[in-house]
């Protein structure tokens, strides 16, 4: 591997006085662990998951949640994988991601949800539902009115997604099918992915009044559904996006979202930058992009969230990096992941799907004892100092 | 004013340097925006420089005779918008003096100087509406101000005078050659790498339909054609002795849902198959990828001459894939389209005792001042982490 390219791991910039200050979590996809480390990148808290998570959250009764891979038999939309002579090596999963796990500050499981079609993301409301994404199959009907992609062998079945929410009790209480919903003449698949799926769903927020805010990656779009009648109230993306992540409502009514950029309409070159947009007037009111824009390019799969004070945590999945810019686009916290591993198909990698910051003062953290000297061995090889290892 | 990413580009200047491993000799590049060429040697250190007053469109060549010859940039030009336009070929001796010049506001990516003292160069032509109609793929609608633009190869003599023409359209298939459909309908073809081979034929590689043509000198017929649904928007594509191709294979705008990565290939042309290849085995995407630009050059040891244009990295590596030399380009400039950036478009390898360098004074300072301003940048930033960390008490 190149020199030039040895990342420093761990904290590799740090302002103090305009950073907004808090713990962050993250969820390595190559390990078992969810970590919680502080400012400074050392380790405060962890728990030892049952599965290779996509990514973790920390809920406000302390307890954490996270979505994990199974590794046997898993199902949903399946890719094969050609080398460079066009042999045929294998195939990997998009789905496989069947296990909804809460575990409490003890590591102990208190609520588990399984279905071996969940995918990408879930949501924890406040009357303890959880929103979550699965994979469904279009019928054969609406499926040769889907537009774009690139054709395949007509007997694959094309995958979609649909939204579940579940009760504590694990029944499901209300469900939304994209296929019912969506307008095959206008979300149109992008031209250059193949037609194994037509939505390819990676985000499901709840809104405070039951609506929900997802984001459909290969069509290009984010929308808002009403929760009554499942129809989609507002609609933004095609021409603007690309492949994006995490749309987040912000208290302004904007929302904030990750646009990865890959296969991005008259790219000369692939960036990935973050928008805030105003949905009234589908306008872009902020934007976050690297100098040169080219390097922070994530390219399928990433994060961000509007921090209170005004800054922006950042989730450069493919790098492992999460940094923070203020208002004014300057990075003012940057953290190279040391923790590395392999996940489903690929070589070693410290991928990270999506962080979290949570101030000290947030509600989940109560009652934790958030000592580094807890972790001091563990801080030896990952804390502060990790940026030595060269991998 | 954003600031950098601290992770990544913190070393720069030579990197790696297995000096028994590597092709020694020194290295011609041009960081983007500005028009200082540069000479290096393997130790980073700079033997001389050119400056040409226009930046570059991609890359320059040392000739055998000693002389530059650069393609440059224009600013006023009708198609100036466009990636890769160029304008003017200048010809320069090892002191900078102008020794020749051919403008033409629509030359745009690249050129080749014959053994006959000849030149090929590439320039746009606007593609007659009938035909432009028939071109199928790129965004609709998206023609500029309703006009597709071509290539076209045109060889031109000492005299400025075209001695010979090619135009794509009325040689290519507008049903057959589509344009990439994220790309838009200004331009069909963007050529960006042209080269003779030894039957006079031309080797040309058009970057928005993923294809490589050996175009018939004699005829104006493609010959031999090769790439769609192989790569992706590829650039420097260039004969090798034995007979094969090597290409850097970009990967921006590739088919399918995949992490984007380069490679650079070696493909056999009799059977189209890939013979070599080079690509970031830890991850692909992060390590080694660039969208654009970037070339590839094999030497006579077979090792490969890469460069990474997207992070201003050229590096050497052997036919195992490992890299024996890397060197990152220190100097940032400024570029609308780029930012602030240390691109660098191509690189290519000379040989100390290549016919181009015989009898120059070639001027090596003990520290040339490129590492010394990296070993100063790496030091400062050192410092800002160590006295970070002393304030947090570790």
């Amino acid at each position: 591997m190149s020199s030039a390219k040895k990342l420093r791991k761990g904290i590799t910039y740090y302002d103090p006085s305009k950073t907004y200050e808090g713990y962050t979590l993250l969820a390595p996809q190559g390990g078992y662990n969810a970590w919680l480390i502080d400012m400074e990148g050392s380790i405060v808290f962890n728990w030892s998951l049952l599965h290779q998570p996509m990514f973790a959250r920390l809920l406000p009764n302390g307890n954490l949640l996270y979505l994990g891979r199974e590794e046997k038999n898993p199902q949903g939309p399946k890719f094969d994988l050609y080398d460079i002579h066009g042999n045929l090596m294998g195939a990997i999963w998009e789905g496989g991601f069947q296990h909804l796990v809460e575990l409490d500050p003890d590591n102990n499981v208190v609520w588990q949800y399984e279905d071996p079609l969940i995918s990408h993301d879930f949501y924890r409301r406040e009357n303890g539902n959880t929103m979550f994404i699965k994979f469904s199959l279009v019928p054969d009907h609406i499926k040769c009115k889907v537009r774009g992609g690139i054709p395949v062998d007509p007997k694959t079945p094309m995958w979609c997604d649909a939204l579940n929410e579940v009760n504590e009790k694990g029944e499901v209480i209300w469900e939304w099918l994209a296929y019912e919903h969506l307008d095959p003449e206008i979300d149109i698949l992008c031209p250059l992915m193949h037609r194994y799926e037509w939505t390819h769903m990676n985000t499901c927020t709840v809104l405070p009044d039951g609506d929900v805010l997802i984001s459909c990656r290969a069509t290009n779009f984010i929308c808002i559904i009403d929760r009554k009648t499942g129809n989609i109230k507002w609609r933004y993306g095609p021409g603007e996006l690309a492949h994006q992540h995490e749309p987040v409502m912000l208290s302004s009514g904007n929302v904030l979202v990750l646009d990865n950029g890959e296969h991005r309409l008259f790219s000369e070159f692939s960036y990935s930058r973050v928008v805030e947009v105003n949905p009234k007037t589908n306008t872009i009111e902020w934007e976050y992009k690297d100098d040169p824009p080219f390097a922070f390019f994530t390219s399928n799969q990433g994060g961000c969230q509007r921090l209170s004070n005004g800054n922006t945590l950042i989730t450069d999945s493919d790098a492992g990096r999460i940094f923070e810019v203020t208002y004014d686009s300057e990075i003012v916290w940057e953290y190279v992941s040391p923790f590395y591993g392999r996940y489903v198909g690929f070589p070693l990698n410290n991928f990270i799907y999506r962080s979290y910051r949570y101030a000290f003062d947030y509600t989940g953290l109560r009652g934790k004892n958030l000592d580094r000297a807890n972790y001091r061995w563990v801080n030896l090889v990952y804390g502060t100092n990790a940026f030595s290892i060269d991998r | 004013m954003s600031t950098p990413c601290f992770a990544r580009g913190i070393l720069t200047g030579v990197t790696v340097n297995m000096n028994w491993k590597t092709y020694n000799g020194f290295t011609l590049f041009t960081p983007l925006g500005r028009g200082t060429v540069n000479l290096i040697d393997m130790r980073g250190r700079i033997a001389h420089t050119w400056e040409m007053l226009h930046s570059p469109v991609l890359y320059e060549e040392l000739l055998p005779s000693g002389s530059l010859l650069y393609l440059a940039h224009i600013d006023n030009g009708p198609l100036c918008e466009f990636e890769g336009s160029g304008g003017k070929l200048l010809e320069v001796d090892w002191n900078g003096d102008l020794m020749w010049r051919h403008e033409d506001p629509y030359l745009h990516h690249a050129f080749c100087r014959m053994p006959t003292g000849n030149t090929i160069v590439l320039r746009w032509v606007e593609i007659p509406s009938a035909i432009a109609r028939r071109v199928k793929g790129g965004v609709p609608g998206t023609e500029k101000n309703g006009v597709m633009f071509g290539d076209s190869l045109q060889e031109i003599n000492l005299e400025g005078q075209v001695v010979w023409e090619w135009l794509s359209y009325e040689h290519l298939d507008p049903q057959m050659y589509s344009i990439c459909p994220l790309c838009s309908r200004e331009q069909w073809t963007q050529a960006n790498s042209c080269a003779t081979l030894s039957n006079g034929d031309i080797l040309v590689s058009f970057r928005r339909i993923n294809t490589v043509c050996v175009i018939s000198r004699a005829t104006g017929r493609v010959e031999w054609r090769w790439g769609p649904d192989e790569i992706s928007h590829q650039n420097s594509v260039t004969p090798l002795a034995n007979g094969n191709i090597l290409l850097f294979d970009n990967g921006i705008h590739a088919n399918g849902d995949h992490y984007p990565f380069s490679r650079v290939l070696e493909v056999n042309m009799a059977n189209k198959k890939m013979m070599w290849e080079y690509r970031d085995k830890a991850n692909a995407n992060v390590n080694f990828y660039s969208g654009f630009m970037s070339s590839c050059q094999r030497l006579p040891n077979g090792n490969t001459l890469i460069c990474e244009a997207k992070t201003g990295r050229i590096f050497e590596v052997r036919h195992e894939g490992e890299i024996v030399w890397e060197f990152v380009n220190p100097s940032f400039g400024y570029d609308p389209m780029y930012g602030n950036n240390n691109v660098v478009s191509r690189a290519i390898r000379y040989r100390a005792d290549y016919e181009g360098l015989k009898g120059q004074a070639v001027t090596l300072p003990e520290f040339g001042q490129m590492i010394e301003k990296t070993e100063q940048t790496d030091r400062k930033t050192e410092m800002q982490v160590k006295s970070r960390l002393e304030q947090l008490g570790y």
